[in-house]
């Protein structure tokens, strides 16, 4: 870090560095060994950073304006009038150029609207800090599946000093009037409000006196807006919430954020946690989310030592049933923990969008050297008249930055037409919502675009002001010609954007393929005209009111007219895609009455319990045996399907599988189930899934909590007709009048929704690649058209001489191929070594996968080809007797 | 004439040596004990204001005072006279603009 700090220092302006480039690098070094730890060492880096670029704005600001500014007017009038004159005369010149000035404008906005905008939402999910109070020193605290520390323990850990636990369920709220509505609960201990620093704009936040009788509660300020229409009157007033009376005793404030990672966005109700829970006080419980405030002057080890023994006692005293080892409690930052899932994806967003900015600015360059060596006479003729290398600097910095500012403006608005377009998908990232350009990211775009210009733009136009003046006016010809060093540095960029566009082009193939993998992979369902309702059924007695009240249900959806089977189960395919998931176990297998451990330590059969209706109205075939009847599943014990997967690895065959007995089960409680059917293979999950053993168990053998949600699948006979939903809806309400249905949608929007991610980042990466391709043909083309004119004199000649066109021709195609070559030849090594940071986000498709880097490297070429023979063409059109008239 | 006012980071390490001379990262340090960690200058900021301060004549370097000499890498700073009276006039334009405010009974944000 500090080797990139002194080279970074090199572009301050000289006088500064040689006054305080010592104390600069002291200071950054003391600023780097104050922080601890990666990631606030990598915060205080970028705050160096962005403390350099300020720097360099007013140093260079100093010099450009001649002197050191002065507070108020009156003395530095002359320098102020200096900068008007060159800002000024930049105006002019571009004027007189104005494709130029567009390429150039509109290649900056393009770079620097892309990397503005993945900064936009960086800086919102991952820089900025929760609004919380004190939010440093918030951790959250991971559990282990099956273990946690209690609650009351917390209070003995002295590193904290304050603690709070949340526990969040689906409640069915029921307004005076008006259809009933699912909302988000959460129970919270009393630390809650404060740690958050949630204050209520009405009534109050729940105190300790409200434990004890827990029929209170608070609600956000949206669920007050959209459940109640911010009626004043709420508060005080009774709302029944899962059949029981509820008082409201608050509104929380509008920009109280709920802390996400503990409670979700969406949490509408808080509720006193209820204390006579036994779950509260076991240390097997894994329910609740933890979150502590580290005391001031602790830091995270001391506190994470005291967990960690706080974690050995309870195993040393065998209050930990579900491990066989010490678990661990990780404390992490809570900023950290609510943004864990999206960091890889934004960075990885940000290398693609930097790409993509190189890439343009490589362009920029070729622009400006184009144009400073065009000017070398203009330079030459204005110095030899006496002006100053200083005045024609100041102009030329003018000029660079006249084009960065108008660059950034553009850049700005792409920037927000690209947040805007991203919106949704942006929504669903945590900590998302609404990103808004503010100061920051203002100032961010200003650097990049001024760092851009001025490197990329400054520095090779400086090279029209250098030499020696006499020798560039004796040079004859009105064309002036760029030397070796120049010619290097051009087919450099050239070379370099080439070997740029490789990497994203190749990426972009690497992304497309496993989406293409992922999409062809057949669910093992049938979606076609199947459609899902999510209900969440509360305030049940036992097991036979869930039951006999969803099955009036189910009778209900039935008689619907279209409908042609309906089927209910704890969870439909494609609800849960990724990381959660219901109901896994792990399997034991019985043979022959011999236990056979086959699958013992195999974690996660993902074990689905549904009606016998499931596998005609999903559309899941049957491979050996048969549904279970109601007859089968009185008897003992009860009958399951296993998956054909699962069938095989442990029975060897399909049709052995059937009649044999299977146990499952996790922690201490096991079940015997007897096979009565295997069924084909189903990606449940996701279509990415790989993971295709599924235990399929009769919902009348559902013993498990009763306040999980039940979702109930239909299938139609045809294409539904239009309303559908509130058909369903009042089908519904026929028979549980008090039940919300948030949620009918068709099955293949489920699978969609799965999809959304990796249909995203493979469209993000081709259009990325897309553009860089174009560029990188773009600087090609040019510069060839460029190195042909210079080479107009030489061509004519050899014309003249008799060389066919076609040979010229050949020429000049072999030089642009010679440039493309060697930029795949930099660029697939590069794209090698960087698709294994891919790895996690393909499927199907190997990193190094050849389809996807050789498609890659021969796209390039052909455009190099393609790019190469506009200016091919034009060489050999060259007309000897025009050129030597000109000499 | 009404006095322009003062960049506040200029302002800041000005304070800073109002109590006597103090090398580059001593002013740091001064400002951020001072606003109880609140502000930490970059050094850029730090040494873009002091050399801009040296170049005003507001500020002129010193040689170590006793007893530091030690480190001969730190280069010492104080408020030259002109200096201090330019942070007087700051501190009473700051004060007027105060009175102001607390003439329309305006509260500093955080009160209740």
């Amino acid at each position: 870090m500090m080797r990139l700090y002194r080279w970074a220092l090199r572009l301050l302006p000289r006088e500064f560095r040689a006054g305080f480039g010592d104390a600069l690098l002291d200071e950054a070094s003391t600023c780097l060994t104050e922080a601890e730890g990666a990631w606030p060492r990598i915060r205080a880096g970028a705050r160096l950073g962005t403390d350099l670029l300020k720097c360099y704005v007013r140093e260079w600001g100093d010099v450009l304006r001649g002197g050191v500014s002065n507070l108020g007017g009156g003395v530095s009038v002359m320098s102020h009038d200096t900068v008007i004159r060159n800002l000024r005369f930049a105006v002019r010149t571009l004027g007189k150029s104005p494709t130029f000035t567009c390429a150039a404008v509109l290649l900056i906005a393009l770079g620097v609207g892309a990397v503005t905008a993945v900064f936009a939402v960086i800086d919102q999910v991952l820089l900025q800090p929760l609004p919380y109070p004190e939010q440093d020193r918030l951790a959250f605290m991971t559990n282990g599946s099956h273990n946690g520390p209690t609650l009351r323990g917390l209070d003995d850990i002295s590193a904290f000093d304050a603690w709070t636990a949340t526990a969040g369920s689906n409640a069915n709220v029921v307004r005076g009037g008006g259809e009933p509505a699912q909302v988000r609960s959460v129970d919270v201990t009393p630390a809650f409000f404060s740690l958050f620093g949630a204050r209520p704009v009405l009534g109050r936040v729940l105190v300790e006196g409200d434990y004890a009788d827990r029929s209170v509660t608070v609600v956000t300020s949206a669920a007050w807006e959209t459940l109640w229409g911010a009626d004043p009157g709420l508060v005080g007033s009774t709302i029944t919430v899962d059949s029981q009376p509820v008082t409201v005793v608050g509104v929380l404030t509008k920009d109280f954020a709920s802390p996400e990672r503990l409670v979700g966005r969406e949490a509408q109700l808080f509720r006193p946690m209820n204390w006579d829970n036994p779950e509260l006080e076991s240390p097997g419980t894994r329910r609740h989310s933890v979150v502590v405030r580290i005391a001031s002057g602790v830091d995270l080890s001391s506190a994470q030592a005291q967990v960690d023994r706080l974690a050995d006692d309870l195993f040393q005293r065998s209050l930990l049933t579900f491990t066989r080892q010490t678990p661990s409690w990780p404390l992490v930052p809570l900023r950290d923990a609510t943004t864990l899932s999206a960091r890889s994806g934004l960075f990885l967003l940000l290398a693609s969008v930097s790409l993509l900015l190189l890439v343009a600015c490589a362009n920029v360059a070729l622009l400006f050297m184009t144009r400073g060596v065009t000017r070398t006479r203009e330079m030459s003729v204005r110095r030899a008249l006496g002006a100053g290398t200083r005045t024609l600097v100041g102009q030329l910095i003018a000029e660079s930055l006249l084009v960065g500012g108008l660059g950034v403006l553009l850049a700005l608005g792409l920037a927000r037409v690209a947040l805007a377009g991203f919106g949704r998908w942006i929504g669903d990232l945590p900590r998302g919502g609404a990103i808004t350009l503010d100061v920051r990211v203002f100032l961010f775009a200003v650097l990049v675009a001024a760092a851009t210009a001025l490197v990329f733009g400054l520095l090779p136009a400086l090279s029209g002001v250098r030499g020696n003046v006499s020798a560039q006016l004796r040079e004859s010809g009105r064309t002036s010609t760029e030397g070796p060093p120049l010619r290097w540095a051009r087919r450099g960029l050239v070379v370099g954007e080439v070997g740029i566009s490789v990497v994203l082009v190749a990426l972009a193939g690497l992304l497309l393929r496993s989406f293409n993998e992922v999409t062809a992979q057949h669910p093992g369902v049938e979606p076609e005209n199947v459609w899902t309702i999510v209900l969440n059924p509360v305030g049940l007695e036992n097991v036979d009111e869930y039951r006999s009240r969803m099955d009036r249900v189910l009778a209900a959806l039935e008689a619907v007219p279209g409908v042609r089977a309906v089927t209910y189960g704890n969870e439909m395919p494609f609800q849960f895609v990724g990381g959660s998931r219901c109901c896994e176990f792990r399997g034991v297998v019985r043979t022959e009455g011999s236990e056979e451990n086959i699958l013992q330590d195999r974690r996660g059969l993902p074990t689905h319990y549904v009606t016998a209706s499931f596998f005609e109205t999903l559309g899941v075939d049957l491979r050996a045996g048969s549904v279970w009847g109601p007859v089968d599943v009185a008897t003992e014990p009860p009958p399951a399907i296993v998956s054909e997967r699962l069938a095989i690895e442990a029975f060897g065959s399909e049709s052995a599988a059937v009649g044999q007995e299977l146990t499952y089960g996790g922690g201490e409680s096991f079940t015997t189930a007897r096979i009565v059917g295997v069924a084909g293979p189903t990606l449940h999950y996701g279509l990415d899934e790989t993971h295709a053993e599924a235990l399929y168990v009769p919902i009348e053998t559902y013993s498990s909590p009763l306040d999980e949600s039940t979702t109930f699948a239909i299938k139609l006979s045809g294409s539904p007709e239009g309303a559908l939903p509130s058909r369903i809806r009042g089908a519904i309400w026929s028979v549980e009048p008090n039940l919300p249905v948030p949620n009918v949608q068709p099955l293949s929007a489920w699978i969609n929704d799965s999809l959304g991610v990796r249909r995203l980042s493979s469209a993000l990466s081709s259009a990325f690649g897309a553009v860089a391709l174009f560029l990188a043909a773009g600087g090609l083309y040019g510069t060839l058209l460029y190195a042909t004119s210079q080479r107009r004199r030489e061509l004519g000649i050899r014309m003249a001489l008799g060389a066919e066109s076609r040979q010229v021709q050949a020429d000049v195609l072999a030089s642009g191929l010679a440039l493309g070559a060697v930029g795949v030849a930099i660029g697939v090594p590069s794209a090698l070594l960087l698709s294994r940071f891919l790895r996690s986000w393909l499927w199907g498709v190997s990193p190094s996968d050849p389809l996807a880097i050789a498609g890659g490297s021969l796209v390039l070429l052909s455009v190099a080809a393609a790019a190469s023979w506009l200016p091919a063409y034009r060489a050999s059109r060259t007309d000897p007797l025009e050129v030597l008239r000109a000499e | 004439m009404a006095v322009p006012p003062v960049p506040p980071a200029e302002f800041r390490v000005l304070l800073a040596l109002v109590d006597g001379p103090k090398h580059g990262h001593g002013i740091r340090v001064d400002v951020r004990e001072r606003t109880g960690g609140r502000v930490d200058m970059g050094p850029g900021t730090l040494y873009g204001a002091i050399k801009r301060l040296v170049h005003r004549g507001w500020l002129a370097e010193i040689a170590p005072p006793p007893g530091q000499e030690g480190d001969g890498r730190r280069r010492f700073y104080e408020l030259t006279p002109r200096g201090r009276e330019a942070a007087r006039a700051e501190v009473r334009r700051l004060g007027e603009l105060l009175e102001i405010a607390k003439a329309k009974k305006l509260r500093p944000a955080g009160e209740a």
